[in-house]
């Protein structure tokens, strides 16, 4: 893992669809070792905002660097930096968890005894080494979330962009999840995760950026956004700045 | 149910899907070309009929034909509706929340037939609509009701026999499999009548010189059909049977009763099983490829291995593609070398349409990984390529292997078939990859129809393009010995062509945005 530059830097980023301005000037940093919350009501862009840094989508303007790599002069190697859990699992269901796994590892190019390790270790964390050699179209929600989540996890990238990973997952596979993005943490990596579990974030996150309409409203650690009242919560915090009606 | 509001809402999602947001949407498109297939069959009929009239023929003549213009709508149709009522009462993405909501089967099935229209009602209005108002307008014999009684009929029998057919079928396979193969039924079983007409047509124009003769001859379709029956009701000797009216009257009633009782019977049990998905096992290496090419190929090939409909269909495809040459052989007498060269053409400008350009929808969103992973569009495009190009070659080689045997051809004549398909082959692969990559729909699910609409008849028009080109070079170019020269250029002609086309590829692949999952 790469941890001498910041997992992810992202500068003034503009995102237009037609003549709605998604993105309107982003600009946020996840350091090594960080856990960052995205949070933003419905339509606030963060899925937006994800999608440009993963290249799914090409910004108007702006800048994103991945561990050091600027995602729009050497896509490639920063694409190699990162690694993306999306709202909605990119994932061939005629092919089997280890089948889709094994090709991802191809795609990153992982040495392929390292790769299979390391996939067996992380189907079996997540409870779904039995099912593996199954395809996945007869998987459940939380089950495609998890291999999803391997999958982007397969290449240790110092930086994971993650999408509401949450979605569908049981109370332990919850726990086995949010186990390991703490160690991702821990190991110097960074985690930007986008999510409407303001209790999972409240918990997880080291930091939190709220967006809305956009634009960056809040950003900071709990206790600089509690703004010296320790009895807030974050969704105290959440309502105030993260939705329609509150101060800009 | 409050019926007002549901019937505003699909008036005015039906609005919509013509035209919203200032722009045209898909279903204008189902619509100009339902309505370009009632025009080209009306003005057929109107011809067919009044040359029947002016001729004196007996009136049983023009009934026999509309007999027949009515059965072929129903067989369409029947076919069709198979998959219809699968993707709308079982598979369709509101079921749940419809299934959730007070609705009785008969209501909710009633709605989703509504959606099917689209669907079901193009063989009624542009076969049997024309072919009724055809001699109507010739023998000015036709009345509104019967009109309307015959046009009902023939869009709820077919409907009716769908659904008795595909419910029962819901118990024995997963709506989730069983959906794709009914789609490529339909499509094979139209795609199979067009080349019997293919085969027919010719011979007919060679034997029939006289029109009036041969419509004499032509048999009446079985008494025991409703197509009959409606045809009769429209158009019997010395006037429209009101017998056959009411015997239209009763199987309508019927159609519409069998239809709901199966509904009410079965649809919940198959709409309970379809929210179920059933995986298979594999036995398949979890390790990964030691190349990047390898994997690719091991992807791909578990992709199309696993996704029968698709692969039976190209299968299929392909077949009658080769075969058609042999259609015109006798009209026009060929030599077996030009009829070598076309039967390889014909195959090898139909790979292109029937995988190359399935091959990158039938990665459905998961192709987001040729822009989130650190391939890169342009390679992604090339291994593709790769696989589709092996694919391709080996079906390209066991055709080239039949026909020189079939035709008894060797060495400079052998070498020759082979250089006009491995031309027209390459470049209509890569043709191909680019018409999935820029028209590829992501979430098919009828087999024939990974690209949308414009893309389906952007791709149909290449192909005759493509065809055409070789066709006539193989027609205009010496029969072997051939010239090294002409032979080394038209491989370099398709090797460019193809280059041009797979870098136009990756560029639509690398440019693809995902804006949600």
């Amino acid at each position: 893992m790469n941890v001498a530059a910041a997992p992810l830097v992202v500068q003034a980023l503009v995102r237009r669809f037609g003549r709605i301005e998604a993105v309107a000037g982003v600009s946020l940093r996840v350091d090594p070792g960080e856990i960052v919350g995205f949070l933003g009501a419905n339509g606030a862009g963060k899925t937006t905002t994800l999608r440009c840094v993963a290249g799914l989508l090409t910004p108007d303007q702006g800048r994103v660097t991945v561990a050091g790599a600027d995602l729009a002069r050497d896509p490639r190697v920063a694409k190699a930096r990162l690694g993306f859990l999306p709202d909605r699992p990119f994932l061939y269901d005629a092919l089997s968890a280890r089948e889709f796994l094994a090709f991802v590892a191809a795609l990153y190019d992982l040495p392929a005894d390292a790769a299979e390790r390391r996939a067996e270790a992380l189907l079996e964390r997540l409870g779904l080494a039995a099912d593996a050699s199954r395809t996945l179209e007869g998987y459940s929600l939380g089950m495609r979330q998890k291999t999803a989540l391997i999958a982007a996890l397969l290449h240790s990238p110092p930086l994971l962009l993650l999408d509401e990973p949450l979605n569908g997952l049981d109370p332990v596979s919850t726990r086995a999840f949010k186990d390991l993005l703490r160690e991702h943490a821990a190991a110097g990596g960074g985690v930007l995760v986008s999510t409407h579990l303001l209790d999972v974030a409240e918990r997880l996150c080291d930091r939190v950026v709220i967006l809305r309409a956009g634009r960056v409203v809040a950003e900071g650690t709990l206790e600089a956004l509690r703004d010296g009242h320790a009895d807030r919560s974050l969704e105290d915090v959440f309502l105030e700045l993260g939705v329609q009606g509150g101060p800009a | 149910m409050n019926s007002r509001v549901v019937a505003r809402t699909v008036w005015t999602l039906a609005r919509r899907a013509l035209w919203s947001g200032g722009r045209p949407r898909r279903g204008l498109l189902t619509l100009t070309l339902t309505a370009l297939m009632a025009a080209a069959f009306g003005l057929g009929f109107l011809a067919l009929f009044s040359q029947v009239y002016d001729s004196g023929l007996p009136r049983a003549v023009s009934m026999r034909l509309v007999g027949w213009a009515f059965t072929l709508s129903v067989l369409m149709l029947a076919l069709g509706d198979l998959h219809a009522v699968v993707s709308a009462a079982v598979t369709a993405p509101d079921l749940d929340r419809l299934r959730a909501a007070p609705l009785t089967t008969a209501q909710l099935l009633g709605l989703k037939l509504v959606e099917t229209l689209p669907r079901t009602l193009p063989p009624v209005l542009a076969i049997a609509l024309p072919a009724a108002l055809g001699y109507g307008l010739t023998h000015g014999v036709i009345a509104l009701v019967p009109l309307v009684v015959t046009m009902l009929l023939l869009w709820a029998l077919p409907l009716a026999l769908g659904t008795l057919l595909a419910l029962p079928l819901l118990h024995l396979a997963p709506a989730t499999r069983l959906r794709e193969p009914l789609a490529l039924l339909a499509t094979l079983a139209f795609v199979a009548g067009w080349l019997v007409n293919a085969f027919w047509m010719p011979r007919l124009a060679l034997e029939v010189t006289d029109l009036g003769g041969a419509l004499r001859m032509l048999p009446a379709p079985p008494d025991w059909s409703p197509a009959t029956w409606a045809a009769s009701a429209l158009a019997a000797e010395p006037r429209p049977a009101r017998e056959a009216l009411a015997a239209c009257a009763v199987a309508l009633v019927v159609s519409v009763a069998t239809t709901a009782w199966v509904a009410a019977r079965l649809l919940p049990a198959a709409q309970s099983r379809a929210a179920s998905s059933a995986s298979r096992f594999t036995h398949a290496s979890a390790r990964r490829a030691p190349t990047l090419a390898l994997a690719f190929l091991r992807r791909d090939a578990a992709l199309a291995s696993r996704d029968w409909p698709v692969l039976l269909d190209a299968l299929a495809n392909l077949a009658l593609w080769s075969l058609l040459p042999l259609a015109l052989l006798p009209i026009a007498p060929l030599p077996p070398q030009v009829i070598a060269r076309d039967m390889l053409i014909a195959l090898s400008v139909s790979l292109g349409n029937d995988v190359a350009a399935r091959a990158l929808p039938l990665e459905r969103a998961s192709l987001a990984w040729a822009r989130l992973s650190p391939v890169g569009g342009a390679r992604w495009v090339r291994l593709r390529a790769l696989g589709v190009a092996l694919a391709g070659g080996a079906f390209i080689l066991t055709a080239h292997a039949l026909v020189c045997v079939a035709f008894g051809l060797r060495g400079a004549a052998a070498l020759d078939v082979f250089v006009f398909a491995a031309a027209a082959g390459t470049s209509a692969l890569a043709t191909g990859l680019l018409l999935g990559a820029r028209f590829g729909e992501a979430a098919w699910t009828d087999p024939r129809a990974m690209l949308g609409p414009g893309g389906r008849m952007v791709s149909a028009g290449t192909l005759l393009a493509q065809a055409a080109v070789w066709l006539l070079l193989a027609h205009s170019l010496p029969l072997a010995p051939v010239a090294p020269l002409p032979g080394v250029l038209l491989l370099a002609a398709g090797v460019a062509f193809s280059a041009g086309a797979l870098a136009l590829a990756a560029r639509v692949v690398e440019r693809r945005e995902y804006t949600h999952g």
